[in-house]
């Protein structure tokens, strides 16, 4: 109690709470008015106070660390469409794509340096909690090259064909998740199969 | 009083956090949308100039399906574009479809993704 004695207080506060000695200065606590029933209130309120901004904050950073494992499923669920996209847009005309689970295999143009080539492209999808990894290898004259994606785990995934035949495309799902996330986060887009480079129908300027 | 000026430095702090937490939750929803509606604008582009029409699109589209809680794409009218330049022959014309994904943040506002599919013929 001595400590808190050391509070300044002002002469009013004084008279109006203490004995009614007016004095300026350090004023004993005992002697201000407060007694141990406002202390221990004071130290109530103010535990209460922090206590709040506490859960408030831990509350906050649990929720964005949720929030950042969805933005890096999301993120990695965006660079996997892409790159799908890509490649199911500039398919060599004539290739079947058969989807068959954890591969997909498919042949496309692409375009080195200004020339375009043909390639292979193989996805390969490896889920669980050890070891999840979405892998597409490129193979072409020059050589093979490897991309590897999906950064945490890879619960769940499906490959399957569009069912309109009129209409070939390739409908792909992923769950993601971050290592220590419980939310999974689930991804899907449908892809229609085009040659955009060389197919008049989708690309009229390469009838030029 | 300690106790009140670190309460209210904390307090303060928090509107940057919760403003970041609303950023980051409201990408799950975004991204669905987005991936719902690049989707149908993919499969407006299925179609070759000719073939797409208000009803077929409508018929594929029913075909799709997004990821839950995605809400249902809507689909514009198709609008028709022609260029052509004079005394060269030359023609273009499209066919574009505006495609709207509703999604609602997790505040509970709404908001739309908006893309435009174009399918064209040119010579």
């Amino acid at each position: 109690m001595r400590r808190m004695s050391r509070i300044p207080t002002s002469c009013s506060t004084v008279e109006c709470f203490g004995s009614g000695r007016t004095r300026r200065g350090r004023v004993p606590f005992s002697r201000s008015g407060f007694g141990a029933v406002e202390a221990l209130l004071a130290v109530g309120i103010g535990l209460g106070i922090l206590t709040g901004v506490w859960w408030m904050v831990t509350s906050s950073g649990r929720v964005m660390e949720r929030g950042q494992s969805t933005l890096e499923s999301a993120t990695q669920a965006e660079i996997l469409f892409r790159h799908l996209n890509a490649d199911l847009h500039t398919l060599v005309s004539g290739v079947d794509i058969s989807p068959s689970i954890p591969q997909l295999h498919l042949s496309r143009h692409l375009l080195e340096s200004g020339v375009i080539v043909d390639a292979e492209v193989s996805w390969s999808f490896h889920g669980g909690l050890a070891g999840s990894k979405i892998e597409r290898t490129v193979k072409t004259a020059r050589g093979e090259d490897v991309d590897r994606m999906c950064v945490g785990i890879l619960d769940a995934f499906s490959i399957d064909p569009f069912p309109i035949t009129t209409h070939p495309g390739t409908t792909v799902s992923v769950s993601l998740r971050a290592p220590k996330a419980p939310e999974k986060s689930l991804y899907q887009a449908t892809i229609f199969h085009q040659n955009q480079i060389l197919d008049p129908r989708w690309n009229p300027v390469s009838t030029n | 009083m300690a106790v009140l000026v670190v309460a209210l430095v904390f307090v303060g702090s928090l509107g940057v956090i919760q403003g970041g937490v609303r950023g980051t939750a409201d990408i799950h929803e975004l991204t669905h949308a987005f991936q719902a509606a690049r989707t149908v604008i993919d499969a407006v582009e299925s179609f070759n100039y000719d073939d797409l029409t208000d009803e077929s699109l409508r018929m594929l589209c029913t075909k799709l399906s997004f990821a839950p809680p995605t809400a249902q794409p809507i689909l514009g009218k198709i609008q028709l574009l022609t260029y052509g330049t004079p005394g060269t022959g030359s023609w273009f014309r499209a066919k574009t479809v505006r495609v709207r994904v509703p999604w609602k943040r997790p505040d509970g506002s709404h908001d739309d993704v908006v893309l435009k599919g174009l399918v064209m013929e040119a010579r």
